[in-house]
């Protein structure tokens, strides 16, 4: 079972709890009262939703099969990450003794083996966490192994990998609903996009992060592909919303910090003020769009790029010739103002989703 | 096509990523080893020192330890002979002249760029004080096109071509010697050679994981006489292989 799936089941667990809790209150305050025959049906019924969900997706019912199961999956991480560990220090120990042609299809086993178990354990009905962990392992299995390749042969490093890396994140992604996995993948094409230009342009890939601003067409990629997507799937509209829009803020503060002005003729400080205002506007639209869409993530994205570049040009303004304790000052009722502003917002929202 | 049919046929074209991304990797690496034509040369423990590893690791990996040709310690692996003039043979935009006054901020955003090195293996690194010269690997040119250097330095059996990164120097900074301000310059640096670690595979590591096993690592290897030789090859590609490890002294063959 992928991990939607298993999310939208504990959030239906977590519903007919607090459901239950809140009828118990109504019933105590005599709001409404059911008859037996209302009760007794409502009871077998949440009863037998509940044992469906439990059975089916493996869903916690109460708080402390809950906790239970946390335990369970810290445990499950620690022992996967130590199992993990003792796999490369046994292949650094037995390194040296195997015959050169054995150490690629060795490299390459690994996270083939890891993505063959992630696909059994999906399909033997085993709780869509340790299958999302399964899958999580093979794509880190797989950015190591083809690094390592590289260094037992000696290659001179190349943006492709990161390519390849972003493929397999992201097919991952969309087979078992892991959305840290598309997360890393649009990361990852992001980055590589970026290392293809600075590369055809003649400089070393390496350095890509000194010119963020050749990443910046990707990221607006990433942020607009829910439109073209006929439904969303496992609710990755969210993840391609959020890191779009923290791809492309990253990318003008580091532009408003490096001084490279892209060839547009405006001097070192015009061009790191004009990434500066940029990135105060695309923040705030950014928190606007994600209100209008209520996707919490992209809200929060734009609200740290808005704060992160709003401090920086209070710096650049303020902080050389200002007392430092009146900056602070200045900061402090500035984020109050913000504050009511805000929640002059959320009243208005509210009234409108009253009327 | 329903999700519960999609997700083998995903899972399945991760995996294909996975076995192509190798396989590309494996034609690159026979590519490159097709023919050794950027030199095919001996490098002692001097040129080649091992890297320490953790632990009872039998990972085997040398360092290349190249020099360059310039005296003042502030102008490492920026060589006298890396002027303005090579960097614009290179490709780097030199056009503002460097006593201008954004000169500064014009040079200081240039990336480095990738670039072939010419290493000498029978370079002069430094003399003793009885005049007498330790040779050993200097980096002696750079280039864009290997195929030009491999006509200048045809001695492949002296003379590796490597890739590496190089960049743009700008030094405003005053002489440490002489009380005034010397004037701007504008120098090339070698920033690295690429790959500078090199992998050694069985069976040629076994002498050398013997005398790691036995407490030998690389520290100090500028200080001593060297306990072996490698021959390594450059490939087409500008990446080295080993081709054969000679111990210099008594080693006993390394069991794991």
């Amino acid at each position: 079972m992928d991990t939607t799936a298993q999310h939208d089941a504990q959030q239906r667990a977590d519903r007919i709890a607090v459901f239950k809790a809140e009828l118990a209150l109504l019933e105590r305050d005599q709001v409404l009262v059911l008859t037996e025959q209302q009760r007794s049906s409502l009871d077998e019924h949440l009863s037998q939703l509940l044992d469906e969900l439990a059975k089916q997706f493996g869903v916690d019912v109460s708080e402390s099969a809950r906790r239970l199961s946390w335990v369970i999956r810290i445990a499950t991480l620690l022992g996967g990450a130590a199992l993990f560990a003792s796999v490369v220090l046994f292949l650094h120990r037995i390194w040296g003794s195997l015959p050169e042609s054995a150490h690629t299809p060795l490299l390459a086993a690994f996270p083939v083996i890891l993505l063959v178990s992630a696909e059994v354990s999906c399909r033997a009905g085993v709780h869509a966490y340790y299958t999302a962990l399964l899958a999580l392992a093979g794509t880190i299995a797989f950015m190591m192994e083809l690094s390592t390749l590289g260094t037992v042969h000696n290659m001179s490093s190349s943006p492709n990998a990161m390519l390849a890396w972003s493929a397999v994140a992201v097919l991952l992604a969309y087979a078992y609903g892991i959305r840290l996995l598309l997360a890393v993948g649009a990361v990852l094409f992001c980055a590589f996009s970026g290392a293809l230009w600075v590369s055809i342009a003649g400089s070393d890939w390496g350095n890509f992060p000194e010119r963020a601003g050749y990443i910046i067409p990707s990221a607006a990629a990433v942020y607009l592909i829910p439109p073209l997507l006929k439904r969303d799937h496992h609710k990755f509209n969210e993840v391609y919303r959020a890191c779009g829009a923290a791809l492309a803020l990253g990318s003008l503060f580091i532009m408003s910090q490096v001084g490279y002005s892209y060839g547009t003729g405006l001097s070192t400080r015009a061009f790191e003020f004009a990434c500066q205002l940029a990135g105060l506007g695309l923040s705030a639209a950014v928190v606007l769009h994600g209100l209008r869409l209520a996707q919490r993530f992209v809200v929060n994205t734009g609200a740290i790029g808005f704060v992160v570049f709003l401090f920086v040009r209070l710096h650049a303004w303020w902080w050389d010739w200002m007392p430092k304790y009146v900056f602070f000052l200045l900061l402090g009722l500035i984020a109050i103002a913000l504050l009511l502003v805000f929640r002059r917002m959320r009243a208005n929202l509210a009234g409108r989703n009253a009327q | 096509m329903k999700d519960s049919t999609k997700r083998p046929v995903l899972v399945l074209l991760a995996g294909l990523v996975v076995v192509v991304s190798n396989l590309a990797a494996m034609y690159r690496a026979a590519q490159n080893r097709r023919e050794a034509s950027r030199g095919i040369v001996e490098l002692t423990e001097r040129d080649l020192a091992m890297v320490p590893v953790f632990g009872d690791s039998t990972v085997m990996l040398l360092q290349l330890k190249w020099r360059d040709q310039s005296d003042e310690r502030r102008f490492r692996n920026s060589p006298d002979w890396f002027t303005a003039a090579r960097l614009a043979e290179l490709g780097f935009d030199c056009h503002v002249p460097a006593s201008d006054p954004g000169a500064r901020d014009y040079y200081r955003t240039m990336l480095p760029m990738p670039a072939c090195v010419v290493l000498d293996t029978k370079g002069v690194r430094t003399r003793h004080e009885d005049g007498r010269p330790e040779k050993g690997l200097v980096a002696i040119d750079v280039g864009r096109d290997a195929g030009q250097l491999e006509k200048k330095y045809p001695d492949f059996t002296r003379y590796v071509i490597a890739r590496g990164v190089v960049s743009l120097m700008f030094d405003d900074s005053p002489d440490s010697n002489d009380a005034s301000r010397r004037p701007p310059q504008i120098r090339g640096r070698i920033n690295q050679i690429v790959p500078d670690l090199i992998s050694v595979p069985p069976p040629h590591n076994a002498g050398l994981l013997s005398l790691r096993s036995r407490g030998g690592s690389g520290e100090g290897s500028d200080n001593r006489e060297p306990r072996y030789a490698v021959t390594v090859s450059w490939g087409t590609h500008g990446e080295p292989w080993v081709r054969q490890v000679r111990m210099l002294s008594d080693a006993v063959p390394f069991r794991p």
